[in-house]
């Protein structure tokens, strides 16, 4: 029989470090029924045994307040335990940590204690003798390690030799269960009794670093500039560094597209291919450079404790706008995707907080938006530099940034006033120690999010090419009959196909904005996601024109204007078309989530609807203003 | 009385080291037991941020950021 595992812990004690360790790729992330808690499991072999692992959220405490507590006390009660349940405590903070593990222990579930951290315990002078508090905590067997060393062969044969201890003797008897406060103090009081033994040098020298880092990233003017210029200077990076990469795919997709056009017969098939599928994938390939980087960074900030200190300075700021110290976390995440932003907005426990977040975080600029971004600056934007310092499209695209900024915080400031519900905010939390980046969780992380978004967001934008291509092949006219009166479906003129129809129709709406038909058809192929408006663009001009050589790029830096003779991509239409998918609501995911998030169809419709008007409007003065 | 040396952590401004004597009865009590903040326990006042508020306390070797709101409730001698 497959042996079932669960780790258990307090937030910040290398839980996922543990985990990442023992799975290594062998991993997925799930969803628990009923809750938006993500379920990590995974499995690894120990001696040719299978054994299968869940990574509990953490938490300070099983008692079901929260939903990621309830989570871990429901997985934790129910009819089939896991075989070993690994409590990973922290050995420098053993007091609160150990407060988890004895509750845990308290279900009568075979349990192990899992020291980790014992490098930084070494250096605060915590010695501890391990045979005595395994034999003062019941037994359980207990292990020391330290994850972040990379090592837990140690770990793995202790898993594999776990014996459950001979007798069991709860920590806290419980007569009246519903006095929790007590039990907390009375469970506490047994700890301290349990820890006396052990000498403590509460000044350590990991600390004094830690607070004197603080005093600088916390401080009053200091602090915000760094943390400005860690956000200027990771927008800069994405913008030179992720470039070389994709160019490199984007010739290999358009290379291979009019390579297999050369050798195939032509046919309907082949242009499906070559004109359809081709662009579609390499549509989605391409922004996987921009994303991993991004991760890459978000992941440092996370990892290191930083995000932690960024709460710490802007909760007073954001306070005010309706908003909470802890929606920093989800509005910077927006910026990679406003998906798992929506979901992180759970870490705020207000409803009407959460729900502002929720509500104003699709504004911030995400990862899908770059694309488009990254498309209309290099086909609108000189690719000069200003001062000889700064590059000029890099400025652009952080500056699209900050306009996606400003409009969440206005917009929750009027949410603020808007919404009625009064109820408390407070913020109660942990700033772990700094410490240097995992390495290998930082590639874990990048996998997972390009490997979400390939196949999450991939898969919408691949179908949407292919139909896409069909409705730009095809027209009312392919279908009609022929003099031979045989019946003929043949391929048609992107003008005269149904997306050209389509997009003409609209054309009068969108025209004071600057658009034209083919930007019409792109609005509203992209509404189901906004990438697809580059892959829908390539589509468009890879019909258009027969010359698949060519780059996306240049056919539509090629494009005029019939009306005013100038290129149809001016400055004007593409700094509009860039203020519109910075506001516009285009993405069915998000929606999805909100619906989720908030249970309710309202809000996600009340998103859509703010955003599309925000959007039109938007982007209507940009373009008048400009041109 | 002891209460003369009672005063609520929402009022400390220097960095020095209390001892909670009460922790006010709300639905955020239990957060804060659950953090390690109890009575008897021995605090540090570290910080406060840029503008005053959140502040930051040393506890048991952790350092964990409240809102004065919350620090109010805890009463330090």
């Amino acid at each position: 029989m497959t042996k079932k595992i669960a780790l258990v812990g307090n937030p910040n004690v290398g839980k996922s470090t543990i985990f990442n360790l023992l799975t290594g790729l062998n991993q997925k992330v799930g969803n628990y029924p009923g809750v938006t808690v993500d379920k990590k499991y995974g499995s690894l072999e120990i001696n040719n045994k299978r054994i299968e692992i869940v990574d509990l959220p953490g938490t300070y405490s099983i008692y079901p307040k929260t939903e990621d507590e309830k989570v871990v006390y429901e997985y934790l009660k129910r009819d089939t335990p896991p075989d070993i349940v690994l409590v990973v405590v922290d050995t420098v903070n053993l007091q609160r940590n150990l407060l988890l593990f004895t509750q845990v222990y308290d279900l009568k579930i075979p349990v192990m204690l899992v020291l980790n951290r014992i490098d930084l315990a070494k250096k605060d002078n915590i010695e501890i003798p391990y045979e005595k508090l395994s034999s003062l905590v019941g037994n359980v067997p207990l292990i020391a390690i330290n994850a972040k060393g990379g090592n837990i062969q140690a770990l793995k044969c202790a898993i594999d030799s776990f014996e459950k201890p001979a007798s069991w003797q709860p920590f806290y008897q419980s007569e009246n269960r519903v006095d929790h406060l007590r039990e907390t103090e009375e469970r506490y009081k047994k700890i301290d009794k349990l820890l006396k033994f052990l000498k403590k040098d509460t000044q350590s020298k990991t600390h004094k670093t830690t607070r004197y880092v603080d005093h600088l990233l916390t401080h009053k003017v200091w602090g915000y500039a760094i943390f400005l210029t860690i956000l200027f200077v990771i927008f800069q990076f994405i913008y030179v560094f992720a470039n070389f990469p994709m160019d490199l795919i984007d010739h290999f997709f358009v290379n291979s597209s009019s390579f297999l056009s050369s050798i195939l017969p032509s046919g309907t098939l082949t242009s499906m291919l070559t004109e359809g599928i081709i662009p579609g994938i390499g549509g989605v390939v391409i922004f996987i450079p921009q994303i991993a980087f991004l991760f890459l960074f978000l992941t440092i900030l996370e990892e290191t404790g930083y995000m932690t200190r960024v709460v710490f300075i802007m909760d007073r700021i954001m306070r005010p706008l309706g908003l909470h110290g802890k929606s920093v976390v989800p509005l910077i995440s927006g910026i990679a995707c406003a998906i798992p932003a929506v979901m992180s907005s759970r870490a705020i426990d207000q409803p009407k907080e959460r729900l502002i977040t929720i509500l104003v975080t699709p504004l911030m600029s995400c990862s899908a938006r770059l694309p488009v971004y990254i498309l209309l600056i290099s086909l609108t934007i000189p690719n000069t530099s200003i001062f000889g310092l700064f590059h000029l499209q890099g400025l652009v695209l952080f500056s699209m940034y900050v306009l996606g900024l400003i409009a969440a915080l206005v917009f929750a400031l009027l949410f603020q006033t808007m919404l009625l519900t009064k109820s408390k905010s407070f913020l109660i939390m942990e700033m772990p120690r700094y410490q240097l980046p995992k390495f290998k969780n930082m590639l874990f992380n990048v996998y997972e999010k390009c490997k979400a978004f390939v196949f999450g967001a991939g898969k919408i934008i691949l179908t949407i090419s292919i139909v896409l291509w069909l409705l730009g092949s095809y027209g009312p006219n392919s279908f009609s009959q022929s003099e031979n009166s045989k019946k003929l479906i043949s391929q048609t003129s992107l003008e005269n196909s149904f997306i050209g129809i389509m997009g003409k129709q609209i054309e009068p709406v969108i025209e004071p904005l600057g658009y034209d038909w083919k930007i019409g058809i792109s609005l509203i192929a992209s509404f189901a996601a906004r990438e697809v408006f580059v892959g829908t663009m390539a589509t468009i001009y890879s019909i258009d024109s027969q010359d698949t050589e060519i780059s996306l790029l240049a056919k539509m830096n090629a494009e005029i204007n019939p009306e005013t003779g100038q290129k149809r991509y001016g400055l004007a239409t593409g700094i509009s078309l860039m203020v519109f998918y910075a506001f516009a609501m285009q993405c069915m995911s998000t929606l999805a989530i909100t619906k989720r998030e908030t249970k309710s169809w309202k809000w996600p419709l009340v998103q859509l609807g703010y955003m599309t008007v925000l959007a039109y409007f938007g982007a209507f003065f940009a373009y008048q203003m400009m041109s | 009385m002891v209460l003369d040396f009672a005063m609520k952590l929402s009022s400390i401004h220097s960095k020095e080291t209390y001892k909670i004597t009460h922790i006010e009865k709300s639905e955020l009590t239990h957060r804060l037991y659950d953090m390690g903040i109890f009575p008897n326990q021995i605090l540090e006042v570290i910080n406060r941020a840029p503008l005053g508020d959140p502040m930051v306390i040393q506890i048991d070797g952790q350092l964990i950021m409240l809102r004065l709101s919350e620090a109010d409730l805890i009463t330090i001698e």
